[in-house]
C-alpha cells in the first residue's frame, strides 16, 4: 500500500558520474537528492532515456546512495542500454522513484545469505550496507557471474559483507560452475536464518529450492517487462500462491515461497 | 525570445450537456483508476478520467508476455486482466470518490457476449460517479467478444441497442482500427444509440524473435499503441467527423500538446492520453500546459474552438 511516507517522484536527474566497470557494465551516479533522500535496499528507478523512439523508461535497482545521488549499475544489451552508455555527466536524465517494495529487514543478530548472480547482485549492495552497521548480524555473501572480470563490477559489495564465496561459469575466480554448488556447500557447513537472492530466474528458483528446503527464509527479486512501473498497465504481473500480482509494487522482492515458478516460466523475460 | 505573458485559454469544453475543465482524457488500460498516477500529476486537471476495462466477473488476462517495445510503439497482450465490475466499484470508485470526487469518471466496459456488457452496465447504474460509460467493442488481445464485436457493423449495432437499453447515461463506443472502412461501424454505433464514439483502440500487430523463431506473445497478435499509430488514428478521426454528428474522442500515440491540438483540429471534442503515460508519469500537466501555450501561440482564447478546423 502506497502512503505519503513513501511518495514517489520524477525529477530531473543530472548524470554526476559514468564509469564503465568492465564486462559491458557501467555504473550510472544520478544526482536526486528527492529520491535518494527516500530509497530503501532493493527499491527500484524508471530511467527515462530522453529518446523519442523508446517510448518506455527502463527499470533499474539502486545500487548505492549517498543521500543525495543513486547510483545504478546497468549490463550494456538492449537498444537503450546501449545508447546510455555514450550519455555524459551533465546530461539530464528524467526518474521516477523510489519504486516497488525493498527487501524486508532480518532481525538483528541474524545470519544473513546474500546471493548474487551478474548484474542482478546489484540490489544486494544496499542491503549489505545497510546489515553491517547491525550489532551481531553476520553476512555471508556467494556471488557468482560469468567470468572474474564480470565480478570485478560487484567488488564494493564484497567489501560491505563479513564472508565471500565466488563462483564463474569459466572458473577465473572461485568455484567453477554453477552457483549452487557453493550455496549448497555454505548451507552444509553453517545455518543462516534469512537468505537474500538476486539473479537470473532459474539461478533464483534453483537457489531458493536449497534454502527454502533448509528451512531459511528466502526473500527473491523479480523481473518482468515494465510499462508504467507504477502499478497502472498490468504487464508485469507475476503468478503467485495469492494469484496474480504486480512485481512493480507488490515486489520486485517477494517470499522464495509465494513466487509459483512454473506458471511464472512463461512470463520470464530472458 | 520569452513568449509574450498571455491570459491563459479557457481550456474547457462541453461534453454530453457537461462543462469539463479540459478536453484531455486518458486511454483506457493505462492509467488504471487514476490512483497510481496521483502522485504524479493533478488528475483533476483531466476532463475526465478513463478507466481500464472492467467486466462482469474477474478476468485473469493473458499468459506470457505482454509487452513489447517497438520502434516509436508498444504491442500490449494485457487481454483485460481486471477484478471484475463489482470490487472496481468498492476499490477504485471508492478512492475515486475519496479523493476526487468532482472528477468525472468514465467506465470502459468489457464483455464476452452482449448480457456480460448490459451486466457491468446495469451493476454500474447504481454508482452515482459514472459521468459515461465507454463499450469497448475493439480490444484485439481476447478472442469472445472484444474486437469480435468491433469490426462487423451488424454486430456492433446490436451490442449498442442492448446497451442503450440499460442506460440513460451517455454512451460511449470504442472503434477498433483493423477495419476497412471505419466510417461504416461508425454510422452504425451512432444509428444504433451511441452518444459518442472513441478512437482507435490497438492496431493489430505480431512480434516474433528473429534467433528462437518463436512468437513474442502466447496469442501471437497484440495491440500496437504510441506515437507510430498517430497518423493512423489522426486519419481515422477525421474520416469519422465527417460522417458523424455526434462527439468524438480521439487517441493513438499523442505524446505532446502539438497531437492534442491536431486531433482537436481533426474533429475530436476530447483527446485520450494512452502510452505517453508510461515514458512521462506528469504527461497529463505537461500536455496541458503546452496545449494553453500552444492555443496562445494560434490566438485562440477557447480551446472548443480549434475543434473540426482542419482545412
Ligand atoms: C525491478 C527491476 C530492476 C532491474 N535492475 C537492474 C539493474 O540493477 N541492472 C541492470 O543492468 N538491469 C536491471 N534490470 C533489467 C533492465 O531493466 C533491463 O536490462 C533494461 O531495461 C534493458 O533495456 P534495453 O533498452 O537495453 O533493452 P531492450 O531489449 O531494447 O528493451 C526493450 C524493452 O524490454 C525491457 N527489458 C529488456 N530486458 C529486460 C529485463 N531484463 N528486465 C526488465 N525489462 C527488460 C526494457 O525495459 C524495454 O521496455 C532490472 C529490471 C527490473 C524489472
Ligand atoms: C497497456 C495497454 C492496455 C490497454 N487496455 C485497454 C482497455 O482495457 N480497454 C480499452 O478500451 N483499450 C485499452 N487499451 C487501448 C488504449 O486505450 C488506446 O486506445 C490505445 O493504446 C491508443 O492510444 P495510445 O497510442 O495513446 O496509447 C490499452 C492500451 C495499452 C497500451
Ligand atoms: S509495470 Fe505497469 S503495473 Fe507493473
Amino acid at each position: 500500500m502506497s502512503c505519503m511516507c513513501e511518495q514517489k517522484h520524477d525529477v530531473d536527474a543530472p548524470i554526476r558520474a559514468h564509469v564503465p566497470i568492465g564486462a559491458g557494465a557501467y555504473a550510472l551516479t544520478l544526482s536526486a537528492p528527492a529520491l535518494a533522500a527516500r530509497v530503501q535496499p532493493g527499491q527500484f528507478v524508471e530511467v527515462g532515456l530522453n529518446q523519442p523512439d523508446l517510448v518506455l523508461r527502463r527499470p533499474f535497482s539502486v545500487f548505492d546512495t549517498d543521500g543525495e545521488t543513486l547510483t545504478i549499475l546497468y549490463q550494456a544489451l538492449g537498444r537503450g542500454t546501449t545508447r546510455l552508455t555514450a550519455f555524459r555527466p551533465g546530461t539530464v536524465l528524467r526518474v521516477a522513484g523510489p519504486l516497488g517494495r525493498g527487501w524486508p529487514a532480518s532481525d538483528p543478530g541474524a545470519r544473513v545469505l546474500l546471493v548474487g548472480g551478474g548484474i542482478g547482485a546489484a540490489p544486494l549492495h544496499m542491503l549489505a550496507v545497510r546489515l553491517s552497521g547491525v550489532d551481531g548480524t553476520q553476512v555471508t555473501l556467494i556471488q557468482a557471474a560469468r567470468t572474474a572480470e564480470a565480478l570485478a563490477g560487484c567488488d564494493r559489495l564484497a567489501d560491505a559483507v563479513d564472508t565471500v564465496h565466488y563462483a564463474t561459469d569459466d572458473g577465473t575466480r572461485g568455484h567453477q560452475g554453477l552457483v549452487t554448488e557453493p550455496v549448497a556447500a555454505a548451507l552444509e557447513a553453517g545455518e543462516y536464518d534469512v537468505a537474500y537472492v538476486c539473479g537470473p530466474e532459474p539461478m533464483m528458483q534453483a537457489v531458493s529450492a536449497l534454502t527454502v528446503a533448509a528451512g531459511i527464509q528466502t526473500w527473491v527479486s523479480m523481473e518482468r517487462l515494465m510499462a508504467c512501473g507504477v502499478g497502472a498497465c498490468l504487464s508485469c504481473v507475476l503468478p503467485t500462491r495469492s494469484g496474480q500480482v504486480r512485481v512493480c509494487v507488490d515486489g520486485p522482492v517477494f517470499d522464495a515461497q509465494e513466487v509459483d515458478w512454473d506458471a511464472a516460466r512463461s512470463s520470464r523475460v530472458h | 525570445m520569452p513568449h509574450a505573458p498571455h491570459a491563459s485559454t479557457d481550456l474547457s469544453i462541453e461534453m454530453f450537456g457537461r462543462q469539463l475543465v479540459s478536453p484531455l482524457t486518458v486511454a483506457s488500460g493505462t492509467f488504471a483508476a487514476g490512483r497510481e498516477y496521483a502522485e504524479f500529476t493533478d488528475i483533476t486537471r483531466l476532463g475526465a478520467v478513463t478507466t481500464k476495462g472492467v467486466s462482469l466477473t474477474p478476468w485473469a488476462g493473458n499468459t506470457g508476455k505482454r509487452i513489447h517495445e517497438t520502434a516509436s510503439g508498444l504491442l500490449n497482450s494485457i487481454g483485460l486482466q481486471n477484478p471484475g465490475v463489482e470490487t472496481f466499484c468498492e476499490k477504485d470508485l471508492g478512492w475515486l470518490a475519496d479523493h476526487a470526487p468532482d472528477l468525472p469518471v468514465i467506465v470502459n466496459v468489457s464483455g464476452h457476449t452482449i448480457d456480460d456488457y448490459v451486466g457491468v452496465i446495469e451493476r454500474l447504474e447504481r454508482e452515482p460517479a459514472v459521468f459515461a460509460y465507454e463499450l469497448n467493442i475493439s480490444c484485439p488481445n481476447v478472442d469472445a467478444g472484444g474486437m469480435v464485436f468491433g469490426t462487423d457493423c451488424t454486430a456492433a449495432a446490436g451490442v449498442v441497442a442492448a446497451a442503450r437499453a440499460a442506460t440513460k447515461r451517455p454512451l460511449i463506443v470504442k472503434l477498433s482500427p483493423n477495419v476497412t472502412d471505419v466510417t461504416a461501424i461508425a454510422r452504425a454505433v451512432a444509428d444504433a444509440g451511441a452518444d459518442a464514439v472513441s478512437l482507435i483502440n490497438t492496431l493489430l500487430g505480431t512480434a516474433i524473435d528473429p534467433l528462437t523463431g518463436r512468437f513474442v506473445f502466447d496469442r501471437r497478435v497484440a495491440g500496437l499503441s504510441g506515437p507510430a499509430i498517430k497518423p493512423v488514428a489522426l486519419r481515422m478521426v477525421w474520416q469519422c467527423a465527417q460522417v458523424l454528428d455526434i462527439p468524438i474522442i480521439g487517441m493513438g500515440g499523442v505524446t505532446g500538446g502539438c497531437d492534442v491540438v491536431e486531433f482537436l483540429r481533426a474533429g475530436a471534442t476530447m483527446v485520450a492520453l494512452g502510452t505517453v503515460n508510461f515514458g512521462d508519469p506528469g504527461a497529463v500537466g505537461r500536455i496541458l500546459t503546452e496545449l494553453d501555450e500552444l492555443c496562445a501561440r494560434i490566438g485562440v482564447t477557447h480551446v472548443a474552438d480549434l475543434i473540426g478546423t482542419a482545412a
